[in-house]
């Protein structure tokens, strides 16, 4: 019940932004037409159909997807946090009945559920009819959709982790950076992780940051089968079980700075 | 007094950040190593493919560098304007600044100064410098002066679209999109114009100038000569100066204080 009133709470927030919602609708095929005209250019000139694996639909599809991606995989919980933390308005929430990670989870699927309705879908209309990106047969899609859900979850999870640490540091915009830094380079974000050397795949492998981007993007382009499907999300449940045990032990070394200082 | 008054705020621009000197070191190095991205992926794609047509990877690091340099230098000095004036306007003070002895324009922009965008002037640098040695261009010709004179105006283009979003903000007290809409025209510019098709080469060059932003200063500087179409860029961008302007003063005319 409280965890809907904070879905509930996110999503006429949402709405009360309507603006820039429909701003971004306007926005995303500005960004379609340069990864379209960039990427065409790029495969004419070197006179291949395929690079690193990927065709010029694929690589479309990539980019398309990964802007759709972007709509739900984000989280500025570490700003709200530093902002409570600063002003002192944290104690209010170590107070509510339901845990501070819990009120700004929820709170953040309620803006979600609006992003999905008047976002992600008209999006990917324009998308499929104007740049041709690829379809997803229906099991694909359902993965994919599970697979960005676990994909919000752990990219939640680095954003509390960084906020957590404003107990300490107070102002945290530097270690945000840094966040947004290196999960744009290992998330392959930017760039299919195949672009990369061989030992930076290796390296992003055994990292988190792939499940962000790279891996979802691939479920949908149906690059893997479902056993292997199967294996990246129980990997994905293993991250996010690794994380929620270190927000706890951080979460108890924050309220310990907080008793500390007095307050 | 306008630089007087100017040096006074980034002095204490300066003095807030060190209050937390910490976390403005790892802000700066961590903003170093974003800007550093747009490298590291051009190489990557350079390495795998032929790259950009008619674009060397040491000229696409040139054009690259410019734009970086270019959109910290307005970062630096005025893209904060629109928050500011959003600030004023919902808080009811902007009132209180008409009876200033200077122009409003001109001390909101002071207010606006951003010391982050620093580690992004400074990438630019390297870019820019890295590929000028490679490319064995010279600092003594009159492409160079052009070149500069170019980045200059880019900088006034910047600034115009700026003062637009200002003038908006002030007339619809929303500000919410206006710098989606700002960042993704901007994410324009960092390509060569070169990959569009004639019908867009055309709109960003004479509807809305977006390749003065880095395309037109470069292909200048290596050696394309001033062309009908920068020439025609440099006039679009003085005709969205003076609308900018006009704008302005439209905004505060229609600008009805807190209580209207």
């Amino acid at each position: 019940m409280k965890k809907t009133a904070n879905i509930a709470l996110g999503f006429k927030i949402a709405i009360a932004y309507r603006f820039a919602f429909f701003i971004n609708l306007i926005i995303a095929p500005l960004t379609f037409l340069i990864y379209f005209f960039l990427w065409h250019s790029i495969y004419a000139y070197s006179g291949t159909t395929i690079i690193r694996g990927f065709t010029l639909e694929e690589m479309i599809t990539y980019y398309i997807m990964g802007l759709i991606i972007s709509l739900f995989v984000w989280s500025n919980a570490e700003y709200w946090l530093e902002e409570n933390i600063l002003s002192g308005d944290v104690v209010l929430l170590f107070q509510k009945p339901i845990s501070i990670f819990s009120q700004i989870y929820f709170f953040g699927i309620g803006i979600n559920l609006l992003t999905i309705i008047i976002e992600a879908i008209p999006i990917y209309l324009i998308g499929l009819f104007f740049f041709g990106v690829k379809s997803a047969t229906l099991a694909h899609t359902l993965f994919f959709i599970i697979s960005i859900s676990l994909a919000s979850i752990i990219y939640f999870m680095f954003s509390f982790i960084i906020g957590l640490t404003a107990f300490w540091m107070k102002k945290i915009n530097g270690l945000s950076r840094a966040k947004e830094a290196i999960i744009s380079l290992f998330s392959g974000a930017l760039l299919p992780l195949t672009f990369y050397p061989e030992w930076f795949q290796e390296i992003s492998f055994y990292l988190p940051f792939q499940y962000l981007r790279y891996v979802p993007i691939n479920i949908f382009l149906g690059r893997y089968n479902f056993f292997t499907i199967g294996i990246m999300i129980f990997v994905k449940l293993i991250w996010i079980g690794l994380l929620f045990i270190l927000i706890r032990w951080f979460e108890k070394k924050a309220f310990k700075k907080l008793s500390g200082a007095g307050i | 007094m306008f630089f007087k008054q100017w040096k006074t705020m980034l002095g204490i621009t300066f003095s807030k950040e060190m209050a937390y000197k910490t976390n403005f070191l790892i802000k700066m190095l961590m903003l170093i190593f974003l800007e550093s991205v747009g490298p590291i992926i051009s190489y990557l794609i350079y390495e795998n493919t032929l790259g950009i047509p008619g674009w060397s990877f040491e000229e696409f690091i040139l054009l690259l560098g410019t734009f970086t340099l270019i959109i910290n230098l307005a970062n630096f000095l005025f893209l904060y304007l629109p928050s500011i004036v959003m600030f004023y306007v919902k808080k009811g003070f902007l009132d209180t600044l008409f009876v200033k002895p200077m122009n409003l324009l001109a001390h909101l922009t002071i207010k606006s100064i951003n010391l982050e965008a620093i580690a992004g002037i400074l990438t630019g640098l390297v870019l820019i410098i890295w590929s000028f040695l490679k490319l064995e261009l010279s600092l003594f010709s009159i492409n160079f002066m052009f070149y500069i004179l170019l980045i200059f105006i880019a900088v006034i283009f910047q600034f115009s679209l700026i003062v637009i979003m200002a003038s908006l903000t002030i007339i619809f007290i929303k500000i919410t999109g206006l710098y989606h809409i700002y960042n993704s025209l901007m994410s324009i510019a960092k390509y060569p114009l070169i990959i569009f098709n004639s019908g867009l080469i055309l709109f960003f060059t004479f509807i809305i100038p977006i390749g003065i932003a880095a395309h037109y200063p470069v292909t200048v500087l290596l050696g394309e000569g001033i062309k009908l179409l920068t020439i025609g860029a440099v006039i679009i961008v003085i005709i969205f100066l003076f609308i900018s302007i006009l704008l302005w003063k439209y905004a505060l005319k229609k600008y009805s204080s807190a209580g209207g």
